[in-house]
């Protein structure tokens, strides 16, 4: 077996599930009935460290062209040996993080997915993918495509629906957002594969409860297809989608204090744990700062992310 | 009941009992609409009589007239008597007579495509008849030949029921002058004359017709309604349903009953549209597909668009989303898209490369098919509005409404860079760089939740936040940024979910608010006020504290 063609989901399965677009319509959850979750926790533990081994043994692979030969641009950023910068279609704009993904950035044609720390970090879920939504519209060509955003109504009563005021000092222009509100989680689903297949737009974005292999699967084969990228916010218990290039674990963390006054809250910041990433080891873990001015992520500064990481055991256990 | 017992309806005009209808066993037995419901009992003792239901006929008259719609697209509802005819000076006001009583259908120029005018009449007697309802049909050159024709001619044959070209006045001359469409006190009068049918008046001078009614009102009715049943002059018609400028069908020679024949039926009419569209340099902004199905229903779908368009392929995927869930029944014989609104469509500069700037066709496409499934109140844009009050300040309106997704700036220049930092974004929207004004979450409620709060009075930012049953330590608050009610505005209550006090008056006078961005020990940032001034506006309630956004 040709090492290095098995990192991508096998097309051929991919395209047999989108022949049933009925498949679609009532996404599996056997993944939430007994004994589904801890098995897919572990199939996804055991190919991250495949994906590991056959990284490390592979000799060739830093020559090779890339880990996932489905698109161009991943094939030119993923020598990693190489330290020149090349230009992502998505990046954090923090270096240090995107230095360290595979791709100098998120991959644009993929699946990615953002998942809180605990279930009442959602609001945190949702404000990382609005700001990492704000820096794919600055950079995604042509300019000023709209962007997708499926939401429950369950959702919409849990953390609130997107508001263009606050959305502005995100850098995201309510103008560009088309916002589908939906009832059933299958009716998101079907809202951002269309939303991949149009090809017309900058990114989608949406939250599901349950997500079945099948319609994940139909969702990372379209943004692959269409290189458009896909944002997936999912609850914090359920278990992660194994098609998905990227998963991020977010959690609130204290604000910076503002420079004139420490009582005030100055800058958002976050606490991203990279629980998954295609071509890379995951479990690494940043203290981010999302920069109202520049519109882009910086790490914070050690001392704050030592005080975060301190206090996070404490905020599990409450 | 058994069809061969008298039956008649009645309903009750001007205070008594009068016959609105009768069946054939009735009308043998000597009785007729319009008899009052006493001498049809001495009559007829047996006479087993329903109350009649105008309303019920008359929406069951228009189901019917759409079904004909099939055979042409001019469809009326046909009155026995007209308005000017029942101002006679006699007086006698008969409501009953005015009710549509039968359908008209102008098939000029379309009898050909069913073989000739007997076999149309042929086909629509035999359809009707499997729908259970036996008619009377009368085709002429006129409306008004064809409704005297078809109320008045005795013989059951066809070919006696259809005036050939020219020889209108000829048929017509036997028959009396009832079917002309007159008031029943002109036809008494006319009759009282010795002018039983119309060739008797057809045959009188014109001059000399005034002179024997001595009403110049009845004599401009009896000449206007001869008239139009000769052709004399026109008569103006007002169809049931607006014609279509832009439709095309598709009839089958045996019903359809497989979805893959339907889909491909689709596939042709929507190309056939949107080449008749795009002849026409129009855009349709609805589309409408009926289908009539073999056992006489019809089913209607529609689908809006977000802007003009004649891509057929666009209208393909429309429509194909929503006849998925159709139910064929025993097949369908027709097929009838239309666009029943349309604008003109510019035309749209394309890039050197042939390309559309931007995928707005594709957009629109996406708005479309998201709005026709999960309905047009789903799919929304963000629009901001000028006021003060959050929840006001931006609007949600559905996307098929107002398409400017693709219109919009783009991104401010300083994130596009990915540098220059500065303080504000201008030119973005009026509100954004107001300021002064305090920062506002990028995710709101629905509606504001109320909180337990601790905090110093009269307004100190909040100590503690209890929400949704979690406790949490406030360590920074920035606030408080205040927001009066919009005096200008009509009353507006605050609609919170889970109102505290469900016993207090529900519609209460707006309070002012006083805004706070507070963050707790975790770092998760809120967006909460105080509704109402401690000292000032105590008057009903104290003030109470709200959560209305979340940061992150």
């Amino acid at each position: 077996m040709p090492s290095g063609s098995w990192l991508e989901a096998s097309p051929s399965v991919a395209s047999v599930a989108s022949d049933h677009p009925s498949a679609f319509l009532s996404p599996r959850v056997s993944s939430s009935a007994g004994g589904g979750l801890p098995r897919q926790a572990l199939i996804d533990t055991l190919r991250t460290r495949v994906e590991a081994v056959v990284l490390r043994t592979d000799p060739g692979r830093s020559l090779a062209p890339a880990p996932i030969p489905a698109t161009g641009e991943r094939a030119s950023a993923c020598s990693f040996s190489s330290s020149a910068p090349v230009a992502a279609d998505w990046t954090f704009g923090s270096p240090e993080i995107d230095r360290f993904l595979p791709w100098r950035g998120l991959a644009a044609g993929g699946l990615h997915e953002v998942k809180p720390e605990t279930p009442a970090d959602g609001p945190a879920a949702q404000g990382l993918a609005a700001a990492l939504l704000a820096r794919r519209l600055a950079v995604a060509s042509p300019p000023a495509r709209p962007l997708l955003w499926a939401m429950t109504w369950r959702d919409i009563l849990e953390t609130g629906r997107p508001y263009g005021p606050g959305l502005l000092s995100f850098g995201l222009v309510p103008a560009q957002i088309l916002l589908v509100e939906a009832r059933r989680d299958s009716e998101v689903l079907w809202a951002l594969e269309e939303g991949l297949r149009s090809g017309a737009l900058a990114a989608v974005a949406g939250g599901v409860g349950a997500l079945g292999l099948t319609a994940a699967r139909r969702l990372a084969l379209a943004a692959a297809t269409y290189k458009t990228p896909c944002l997936l916010v999912t609850p914090a218990r359920q278990p992660g989608v194994s098609v998905a290039i990227s998963r991020w674990r977010v959690g609130a963390a204290p604000g910076s204090p503002h420079a004139l006054d420490p009582a005030l809250p100055a800058g958002l910041r976050f606490h991203l744990t990279l629980e998954r990433c295609r071509g890379r080891e995951a479990g690494r873990s940043w203290v981010v700062e999302w920069s109202d001015a520049t519109f882009r992520f910086r790490l914070a500064p050690a001392v704050a992310g030592r005080a975060a990481a301190a206090e996070l055991p404490r905020r599990r256990a409450g | 009941m058994p069809a061969d017992r008298p039956l008649a309806l009645v309903q009750s005009l001007q205070g008594r009992l009068t016959l609105t209808a009768v069946n054939r066993a009735a009308r043998r037995e000597g009785l007729g609409a319009g008899l009052a419901l006493a001498d049809a009992r001495a009559a007829v003792p047996a006479l087993a009589t329903l109350p009649a239901e105008p309303a019920a006929d008359l929406a069951g008259l228009r189901r019917l007239a759409l079904w004909m719609s099939r055979y042409g697209l001019r469809v009326t509802l046909e009155r026995p008597a007209a308005p000017q005819a029942r101002k006679s000076k006699i007086g006698q006001h008969r409501a009953a007579v005015g009710a549509p009583d039968g359908v008209g259908l102008e098939i000029t120029g379309v009898a050909h495509l069913f073989g000739g005018e007997p076999a149309l009449l042929a086909d629509l007697v035999r359809r009707l008849a499997g729908l259970g309802l036996t008619v009377r049909p009368g085709l002429a050159d006129t409306p008004g030949a064809a409704y005297a024709i078809a109320r008045a001619t005795a013989g059951r044959h066809l070919a006696d029921r259809i005036a050939p070209s020219g020889e209108t006045a000829l048929r017509l001359a036997p028959l009396p002058a009832a079917a002309l469409r007159l008031a029943p006190e002109t036809v008494t009068l006319l009759h009282r004359l010795g002018l039983k049918t119309i060739g008797d008046l057809a045959r009188l001078p014109r001059a000399s017709l005034e002179r024997r009614f001595n009403s110049r009102e009845v004599t401009a009715a009896v000449l206007t309604r001869l008239d139009q049943a000769l052709g004399r002059t026109g008569e103006p018609a007002q169809p049931l349903a607006p014609a279509r400028r832009y439709s095309v069908r598709q009839s089958f020679a045996e019903p359809l009953v497989s979805s893959e024949g339907i889909t491909a039926a689709l596939d042709d009419l929507t190309r056939r549209l949107a080449a008749s569209l795009a002849a026409a340099r129009a855009g349709a902004r609805r589309l409408s597909l009926t289908l009539y199905r073999s056992d006489g229903s019809l089913v209607r779908l529609a689908a809006g668009l977000s802007r003009p368009s004649h891509e057929a392929r666009h209208f393909q995927r429309l429509l194909a989303d929503k006849l998925a869930t159709v139910d064929l029944g025993f097949g369908v014989d027709l097929m009838l898209l239309a666009a029943p609104a349309s604008e003109p469509l510019e035309a749209m500069q394309t890039s050197l490369a042939g390309l559309t700037p931007a995928g707005v066709g594709e957009v629109a496409l996406l708005i479309d098919r998201l709005a026709s499934r999960l309905g047009a109140e789903s799919v929304l844009r963000l629009a901001p509005q000028a006021s003060h009050l959050p929840e006001i300040a931006e609007q949600l309106v559905p996307a098929l409404e107002a398409l400017t997704v693709s219109q919009s700036p783009g991104p401010p220049e300083r994130l596009r860079s990915g540098q220059a930092p500065e303080p504000a974004a201008p030119a973005l929207e009026p509100s954004s760089a107001m300021p002064g004004r305090g920062a506002r979450p990028p995710f709101l409620l629905p509606h504001p939740e109320p909180v337990a709060v601790v905090a110093e009075i009269p307004d100190g930012p909040p100590a503690s936040l209890e929400w949704r049953r979690r406790r949490c330590r406030i360590v920074r608050a920035e606030g408080p940024e205040r927001i009066a009610p919009e005096w200008w505005q009509p009353l507006m209550a605050l609609t919170c979910r889970g109102e505290p006090r469900a016993g207090a008056a529900p519609r209460r006078q707006p309070r002012t608010r006083d805004y706070y961005t507070i963050e707790d020990e975790a770092g998760r940032r809120y967006w909460v006020f105080r509704e109402g001034l401690y000292g000032r506006e105590e008057g009903e309630a104290p003030p109470a504290w709200y959560l209305h956004g979340l940061f992150a």
